[in-house]
């Protein structure tokens, strides 16, 4: 693979935000990393291209450098949470990703993740933490910060200090390789200049966002590593999240999931992802009353008709079936060639549309039969889904010229309406199994 | 004071701003487009006017509005700009503006186009159409006996330029209806004119008129429609009487003609009210319907709340209550249900997927736990009305009672959850049959298995 285009999207403030996408996948991820920041030369870093290439596995991946930072524009002053937010939202609708699974490490990556699962519910699939703390800072780690602030005013950007920094940002395999030292002071001056990172290390010291917590409810992973039992921070958010589940690898200093074992952190990953999309195919499954209708002795009419004559009447059938499936709040889904497919929130209205378009048809000089049944389906870009589908599709063609057949099932959920059914006797259904009771709309 | 309805503007998808009122209530929204032009304010200045309108207000939530290039609206002034193609996106932009999703479209003379245009362009969000002295083509022909002679129309285009606006206009005009006003009256109306349009936009609306063919649109109407005409107008040698045969061009439409002479109706026309008051009891019955969806209903109770409410005393509980509302809204939005309402020690919300219903039941079991409080679920899957923030029909007296069967921990369900889930993963208990208090029938409920059982 080679290194992904690097795009831009337009945040809300009219601030260019740089991007990546890159690898397929049926769902998106939001690799959100914070001090390795610089979109296209992380690539350079071979423990980094590969993790990302890992995620390909599984997902189709986002990335992008936060405002401020690498190639996304530089602002005045540091950018509140809230920006950073419309910052994600612009990027991922650039991305064309209308849900999806965000996947943040550190405190500030757990901060703006669960800052938009908590404001865009509706937009996240699912969250993923990577060694993540509620604060940026816990109290005892005051004298650690004042040297890593001591080591950034000194140092940033400067290779005889890089060594110092990744130690004290928690990377220290990558603090034994000359050449890695060499290559990193290179990205760091790149990602900001000593003033940018000062003024990042101080807001990141301030972050705080449990008060986030409580209000996050989509399925959501906590992963860290072991450190030295030193966890609590990490395991907060597993038991502040509603319903979160905690992975906790074995002990390793190094934070960045591409060091150390990052087969094990991306196994876990993977694992998630894989009951985020059972659940997720489960959620786009909707109850709804399915209808086709069916142009009686469609093939025979249109030999008599001619094909110019038949494709305008075809043409006035669909228009004719979506002012009908409209007036009974349906949603018209599609003409069929020589019919109609159209769903329903209400059994009855399914019926009635049905009833109504019998009688209009024959205005036309055409005949219909329709079938109904209510199941559970899915909407995928302009079609359905779902064995519901199937099972209106064999109820229209049982059904004889200018009748409505229905399923039990719509029968029994239309109780109280004023429909009358007749019972229309047990059938097999070419393609679905078991058998079912059919019955015919007379009223 | 304020003798009128509130003015107010929306700003159309082209850039122009409409003013509208709203005022009214009964059981539908009715939008009024009336013929050749408006002023949304100087209308409530004319008696007869005003308590016309406000007839039409006790029958239902009425929606009135100036076209583009008309009184009130703003007003870009030529054929083009005024077109009764762009008089329907007004009246959407309108619609939209007050919130109204579904209308009764009452359409008079030209305003019959611009609704029938509606009709066939989002008859989804038209209930009916009710049109008075429809104007679906200008002209009289062979095949349209109906409809404005040359002679008329070039004395009338006269008339409007050398004399619109002016009391003189107005005199030829009530005597050619032949009908004799008053100065007052004429002076009256005259004002009203020149605030409705200005002589260039009167012009205008003439073009269009006379360009006006919706007569290929009215087989293709498939909402319930009523085409009234006074019986003065009717016959050959009128602008208006091809009503009836409006209707007859309408699949199902209903012709009434409303007894005695003139072309307008006021508020002292019983006929007229008669035939809106059926319409709108028709629509409206009609509407009971259509507002039925088929959800499934999950209630959830706090096990135990009122002894659970004593231990913890008033402070305690209300905090409890409300961290369970804020929980329960956060587990119905994750299962994409929709959370109607805290019932004080529970919750009642709807989903479009059974399914999802009860792993958002088995998600609130186990979320509520760290408050303190168990509580217990109930599903079923029926038809419902949405009605205000609430909730109505039996489907939803069925789900409360189901959840009032289970113990603390517990998802119950009607057959008919069980039945639509099949597939989806879910595990069934018998739970027998039972008689649900204030519910006909006997009921054959289920107890959800939860994995770890």
């Amino acid at each position: 693979m080679d290194i992904p285009e690097t795009r831009y999207a337009r945040s809300h403030d009219g601030a260019f935000i740089a991007y990546q996408v890159f690898g397929q996948g049926d769902l998106d991820l939001l690799w959100i990393s914070p001090w390795f920041a610089h979109l296209e030369m992380v690539w350079e870093y071979p423990p980094i291209a590969k993790f990302h290439r890992a995620m390909t596995r599984f997902a189709r991946v986002i990335t992008m450098d936060q405002r401020g930072v690498g190639l996304s524009d530089k602002t005045k002053g540091l950018p509140d949470l809230e920006t950073r937010m419309d910052d994600v939202r612009a990027v991922l609708d650039a991305a064309g990703s209308e849900r999806t699974i965000l996947w943040g490490a550190g405190a500030d990556g757990g901060a703006l993740c669960s800052m938009y699962a908590a404001t865009y519910p509706d937009r996240v699939v699912a969250l993923a933490f990577w060694s993540a703390a509620a604060t940026g800072l816990e109290q005892d780690e005051e004298p650690e910060n004042e040297a890593l602030n001591a080591a950034l005013e000194r140092g940033w950007g400067l290779e005889e200090h890089t060594a110092e920094i990744l130690r004290l940002i928690a990377a220290p395999s990558m603090a034994e390789d000359p050449e890695t030292v060499r290559w990193t002071a290179k990205v760091f001056r790149h990602m900001g200049s000593p003033g940018d990172v000062l003024a990042f290390n101080q807001m990141y010291a301030e972050i705080d966002y449990r008060s986030i917590l409580p209000a996050i409810h989509v399925p959501t992973l906590v992963m860290y590593r072991d450190y030295d039992g030193l966890n609590e921070p990490f395991a907060y958010l597993a038991s502040h999240i509603p319903g979160a589940t905690a992975i906790v690898l074995p002990e390793d200093r190094d934070f960045p999931p591409w060091l150390g074992d990052t087969d094990a952190a991306l196994a876990e990953l993977e694992g998630f992802l894989n009951s985020v999309r059972r659940e997720e195919a489960e959620m786009n499954r909707v109850l709804a009353t399915v209808l086709f209708t069916d142009i009686v002795d469609s093939t025979a009419t249109a030999a008599v008709m001619g094909d110019t004559k038949w494709r305008e009447m075809v043409i006035e059938h669909d228009s004719l079936a979506k002012a009908i499936v409209g007036r009974y709040r349906g949603e018209f889904v599609r003409g069929t060639g020589d019919g109609m497919l159209a769903t329903f929130d209400g059994p009855a209205r399914a019926v009635r549309c049905a009833q109504t378009f019998v009688d209009s048809a024959k205005a036309l000089g055409l005949e219909i039969r329709a079938g109904a049944h209510t199941g559970e389906i899915t909407y995928g870009g302009n079609d359905l889904a779902g064995i519901g589908v199937h099972v209106a599709a064999r109820v229209a063609s049982m059904a004889g010229p200018s009748e409505v057949w229905a399923s039990s099932t719509v029968k029994d959920l239309t109780a109280g309406s004023g429909l009358t059914f007749e019972d229309a006797g047990e059938h097999e259904l070419k393609g679905v199994p078991d058998s079912w009771h059919l019955y015919r709309v007379v009223g | 004071m304020r003798d009128r309805p509130e003015i107010r503007y929306v700003l159309t998808e082209d850039g122009v701003h409409i003013g509208y009122q709203v005022f009214g209530d009964g059981p539908v929204d009715l939008v009024y487009n009336d013929g050749w032009m408006t002023n949304v304010d100087a209308g409530w200045d004319i008696p007869s006017y005003a308590d016309y309108l406000r007839a039409l207000g006790r029958r239902a939530r009425v929606i009135i509005f100036d076209r583009r290039g008309f009184g009130v609206s703003d007003r870009p002034t030529s054929p083009e700009e005024m077109a009764l193609e762009k008089g329907m996106d007004d009246m959407r932009a309108v619609m939209d503006a007050a919130r109204s999703e579904r209308a009764i479209a009452f359409g008079f003379e030209a305003g019959a186009a611009v609704c029938l245009l509606a009709a066939a362009s989002y008859p989804g969000r038209i209930l009916g159409l009710l049109l008075q002295a429809p104007l679906v083509y200008y002209w009289k022909t062979l095949d349209f006996p109906w409809g404005s002679t040359e002679a008329f129309a070039k004395e009338w285009e006269d008339r409007l330029r050398t004399s619109y606006g002016t009391e003189d206009f107005w005199r030829w005009n009530f005597e050619s209806m032949g009908y004799s006003a008053a100065d007052e009256e004429v002076w009256m109306w005259a004002k009203w004119s020149r605030l409705c349009a200005s002589p260039q936009a009167a012009l205008a609306i003439e073009q269009v008129e006379r360009q006006v063919d919706v007569r290929a649109l009215l087989p293709h109407i498939h909402v319930p429609t009523t085409v009234m005409l006074k019986a003065g107008d009717r016959g050959d040698d009128g602008m208006w009487g091809a009503a009836p045969w409006v209707a007859e061009q309408i699949p199902g439409a209903r012709y009434e003609e409303l007894p005695g002479g003139g072309h307008f109706s006021d508020a002292s026309d019983t006929a007229f009210f008669e035939v809106v008051d059926r319409f709108i009891s028709e629509i409206s019955s009609e509407q009971a319907e259509l507002d039925r969806v088929l959800a499934t209903v999950l209630f959830t109770d706090i096990v135990d709340s009122t002894a659970t409410a004593a231990v913890m005393g008033d402070t305690k509980w209300r905090q409890v209550v409300a961290d369970h509302d804020r929980l329960a809204q956060g587990v119905v939005g994750r299962f994409r249900g929709k959370f109607v309402r805290g019932t004080g020690d529970g919750m009642l919300a709807t989903f479009d997927g059974p399914a999802r219903a009860v792993r958002c039941a088995q998600a609130m079991i186990e979320a509520v736990k760290p408050l303190g409080i168990e509580v217990r679920a109930g599903a079923h899957t029926g038809e419902i009305t949405y009605g205000g923030n609430d909730l109505a029909g039996i489907g939803v007296h069925v789900a409360a009672r189901v959840a009032a069967m289970g113990s603390a921990g517990e998802v119950w369900t009607s057959s008919t959850v069980k039945d639509l889930t099949a597939g989806s993963g879910l595990t069934f208990e018998d739970a027998g049959e039972h008689e649900l208090k204030g519910v006909p029938d006997s009921w054959r409920l289920y107890r959800v298995v939860t994995d770890g059982d």
